[in-house]
Parts: C-alpha cells; structure tokens; sequence
C-alpha cells in the first residue's frame, strides 16, 4: 500500500511539471495573498489593478481566455515559444481575452506581465477578441535600458502587429497570428547586432535602408562639395593677379599733403 | 570724371605723359637666329631654333623675315622648363578643370619666351580734390572739400609691349631684377624664342599713365578720412623721364579652348605664374555623378550595417 501510495505521489509530482495546454487556469488574488512575484514593489494605489488582473502560471506562456485556439495549436505555440525562450532568453506570454475591464490594451498588457512571475525581460502579446478584434503587443523589462527595446523598437513592434493583423487577424486566423508572431519575435532577435532591419508587408525581416535619407544626403552633399570646390577655384583666379606698380614708387619723395579739408554742406533728412 | 563705388577709378586722364618717337631700331644680323612671322596672329618672333608653328597660336602659316634684333637688355632666365613644366601641372590639377588644358601635348607647347617689355621712371605730380561725405547719426549728412597736393616718383615700371599678352596678366606676373639684365647675344636665344614689338609710343604711354595715375588716386583715396569719397577734379600730371627696351624671360603655353586664348604665363626670373583655366561642364558633371556615388555608397554601407 506505501509503494502504490509513492507511486501516486510520483505520478502526481510529475504532472505538476508537465506543460499544460489549453489552460485558461486563473488563480484568485486575495487581499491576503495577491499572488504578485517578489521583486514587484505593491503600493496601496496598485492593489486595483493587481486585483483585477489574472493570476496565472508564468509556465505556460499561452494563456487563451478567449478559447481562439485549439489544444494542439497551443501545444505548438508554446513548443515555438519554449525555442525562442532557449535561443534569446527572453519570457514570451500570448494572452487571448475577451474582457480586460475598464482598461486600455496598454495598461492590460503591462499589469499581466508585471503581476506575474514572468522573466526579466521579455515580451506580450494580447489578442482582445471582441465585435472588433484588436492587438498588442510589447517589450518588458525591469531596465530601461535593456537590449530587449532596442531589439523589438517601437518601429518594428508597429510593423510587426500590422502585419499580423492584416494577414492573419482580419481573416480571424489567430493560431497563424501566434505563430508568425513568435517566428517574426525570433527573425528579429536574429538579425539583431548585424545591421538596421525592418519587419516588411510580407513578414519578412529585411535589411532596413532609408533609401529616400540616402539619396537626399548624397545629393546635398555632392551639391555642397561641388559648389564649394568650384567657387574656391573661381575665388583663387581673381585672388592670383594684382598689379604690382606700387612697389615702384620710390617712398623718399612721396608725398601726398592735405592743402583744405573743409565742410562745405550739411543735410538733415526730415522724415 | 567718373568715380566708381570699389574704389577703382576710371578717368580718361588729360594730363597724361607720352613717350619721344621711337629711335630706329639698330639691327643686329645673325645667320644664327631666324625671324617668323604668323600670317593668321601676325606674331613675330626670332629664335636659332627652326619654327614650324607659332609660338602664340600654333598656326603655321608662318613667312621667313629678315633678322631684325634691337639692342635692348636681356633679362636671362634662372627657372628652367622642369620648373615651369611642374607649375603648369600644378594649375590645372584640378580634377574638374578641361582636358584640353591637361595633357603631354600642351606640356610640350610650353615655349620659352623673351617677351617684349618697355622699362619706365615717371612721376606724378600735382593737385587733386574730392568730395567727401558722413553720415551723422540717422538723417544728418556732412559733404566735404578735400584738396590735396601729392608727388609720387616711379622707378622701373615694366610695361607690356606685346598686344597679345593681356596687361593684367603681364603685370601680376612679371616682375623682376632688373640689375641682371645683360646686352644682347645669341646665346640668349638658344632653345627660346623672342617675341618683337608691336606696340606704337602712344598705346605705351596710355598704359604707363592709366597704371600710374589709378595707383596714386587709390592711395590718395586710402588717406581721406571720410566713409564716402567722390573724385571731383584731377590737376596731377604724369611725366615719363626714362624709357628703356627690356626683354623679359617667360615660359609660354596658349591653350586654345571654346574658341578663347588661355595663355600660361610664368615669369622666368621669379617663377611666379598665372594660367586663367577653365573648369569642364562634363568633368563637373562626371566628378559630381563620381562624388555622389562615393557619398551615397559610405551612406548606403553605414545605414546597412548600423
């Protein structure tokens, strides 16, 4: 009877481990407990929003309130973001909700990442389904000057999120909205540190090149060196001859002499 | 009289001096040293060496003369043709300038050259009233009488005596020792030409005067303590005392361009030069087209790889 005992006690623990999908899984904040990690500071004018926010199991970074996707596309968003989370380190969450209150998408996003025990740094994504369906996404990090926002700028973020909405969302394709999100999270985290990419219409990470800048700053220059170059030559041609009849006069009988310096005439304007 | 606002004056000058008629000329006959004259620029010039060409516009329609050599000084030369080789590269280096100024061919044309000069004592003398002018505070205006007396004595003006070679070119460049100008002989001419007068006394003495007489008016002009001057009367007369032929060593190249002279001109004494190029439309435009690719290349790299 112990070892059947032990047996389920193992079999318990190791289910506790397991991933889990198709969670939707809140725990309740109390008062008492309000199930916040421990580097977050709580002031009394926190407890609202930390109360209103879903508690949840940072493990397991798809958390479909809206039940958009099946089990197995969950199985698999999570299977992608567990590869990014080796390859970059950072914490993803994918959030699909139905109702965040009274909140904007912002405020929403910011609360469920920083009111649980997510990583450091890491990144949200919160699809709100309503008669309206609407996206967000963003960097977290506990240091402003974290790697992770100049990785994923506001620039890219917004390119990011019109992609995905115009090629997947529209068409209510949300396990593709997830996927590509995380593919395009990874393309990026990639690319980083070897040149100034862009996330393009396709989804592609492309080199970004401000052509229109370039063209603009090449042809000022070009024009300023050029006009420079040719007035500087044009200036040395006149600079280069002066008549040089002054060193001929002999300066011991020069003499020019005032004879009269007189004022003859004073006019006073009257306006 | 007429006063311009840059303080250059022009005046036609009534007091102006002249030059005596012209002494004839005592020739000097050498089996030696041959005589051309151009038939198209009508240039003549001597040199013992033989001539196909003409030294100034490169014709050669050119007619054999008697040799006819005056007996004026000399001035010899002391820079030698890889000095004014390397100073004619040095004025059309730059990148934008003409091809036909660049190139072994016009390097080549690069001629030594006697040109012919005339050396001058004057003096100016005389009276010389402006008008003068302030401004006083925002509406009051005062004019004033000046009146000065002045005496400037010139010694050795060079004065161009060749038609072809412009004046303001001849004379910011050429000035020179005078002291080691040396008599006629033919092995002046060796590998040089020398260019013959063409210029009458009175075309001499105009230029003598203009130069002499805008120099004392600016100067006198310099001294006038008041912000605007305005040349009234002009009583000064200019007086030629001494009048000297002097051959002056050059090194030549007339560079034909857009149907303009271009004349090279470096003072054999001095080394002192003055070539008036001009820049190429299409080299400005192939040197913009080159530069623009170049910036617009360092752009491209550093937006593709910041």
């Amino acid at each position: 009877m112990k070892k059947v005992k032990l047996l389920l006690l193992f079999l318990f623990a190791f289910m506790l481990n397991a991933n889990v999908f198709a969670s939707s899984n809140t725990y309740i904040r109390t008062n008492d407990n309000l199930r916040v990690p421990n580097k977050t500071q709580v002031t009394q004018d926190k407890i609202n929003n930390i109360m209103s926010t879903p508690s949840v199991s940072a493990k397991e970074k798809v958390y479909d309130f809206a039940d958009l996707l099946t089990d197995a596309q969950e199985e698999e968003i999570y299977k992608s973001i567990m590869d990014f989370n080796k390859q970059s380190g950072y914490d993803v969450a994918i959030v699909t909700t139905s109702d965040i209150g009274n909140k904007e998408m912002k405020y929403y996003a910011d609360d469920f990442y920083q009111y649980n025990d997510f990583g450091n740094d890491g990144l949200i994504f919160v699809i709100k389904k309503t008669d309206k369906t609407s996206i967000y996404m963003s960097a977290k990090s506990f240091d402003e000057n974290s790697e992770i926002f100049q990785i994923y700028s506001n620039s890219r973020v917004q390119e990011t999120l019109k992609y995905i909405y115009e090629h997947n969302i529209r068409n209510g394709d949300y396990y593709t909205a997830c996927t590509n999100y995380v593919k395009i999270l990874s393309g990026l985290y990639g690319n980083f540190g070897s040149g100034n990419y862009r996330v393009s219409s396709n989804g592609e990470i492309i080199r970004n090149i401000p052509w229109i800048a370039i063209i603009t700053l090449s042809l000022t220059l070009t024009f300023i060196i050029v006009i420079i170059l040719v007035t500087k030559f044009n200036t040395s041609k006149k600079v280069a001859l002066a008549d040089n009849v002054g060193k001929c006069v002999d300066t011991s009988s020069l003499f020019v002499k005032t004879i009269r310096d007189q004022l003859v005439d004073s006019t006073t304007e009257k306006r | 009289m007429n006063d311009t606002n840059n303080g250059i004056v022009e005046d036609n000058y009534s007091n102006i001096g002249a030059l005596e008629p012209e002494e004839d000329t005592v020739t000097t006959t050498s089996s030696n040293v041959n005589s051309y004259t151009c038939n198209d620029c009508k240039c003549v010039f001597s040199s013992n060496l033989a001539a196909n060409k003409c030294i100034m516009c490169n014709s050669t329609n050119l007619s054999n003369n008697e040799v006819n050599l005056s007996t004026a000084k000399f001035i010899p030369f002391f820079r030698t043709m890889d000095n004014a080789i390397s100073e004619y590269k040095y004025k059309v280096k730059n990148i934008m300038v003409s091809r036909a100024f660049k190139g072994k061919k016009v390097i080549n044309n690069i001629k030594k050259v006697y040109l012919p000069a005339y050396l001058l004592d004057a003096n100016v003398k005389g009276q010389v009233r402006f008008f003068g002018a302030d401004k006083i505070g925002k509406d009051e205006t005062r004019k004033y009488e000046l009146v000065y007396d002045s005496n400037f004595d010139f010694n050795n003006v060079l004065v161009n005596g060749y038609s072809k070679i412009d004046d303001d070119l001849f004379n910011g460049i050429c000035t020179y020792q005078y002291d080691k100008a040396v008599p006629f002989t033919e092995d002046l001419l060796n590998d040089t030409y020398s260019i013959s007068y063409d210029l009458v006394p009175l075309e001499v003495s105009n230029k003598v005067n203009n130069r002499v007489m805008r120099h004392c008016l600016n100067e006198i002009r310099s001294n006038i303590p008041h912000s605007l001057k305005k040349l009234h009367k002009n009583d000064m007369d200019v007086q030629i005392k001494d009048n000297n032929k002097i051959y002056v060593p050059v090194y030549l190249v007339n560079v034909k361009h857009n149907n303009k002279d271009h004349i090279f001109l470096m003072n054999g004494q001095t080394g002192n030069s003055y070539m008036k190029v001009e820049l190429s439309g299409i080299a400005i435009a192939i040197f913009s087209i080159v530069l623009f690719a170049v910036v617009f290349g360092c752009a491209f790299l550093f937006a593709y790889f910041l």
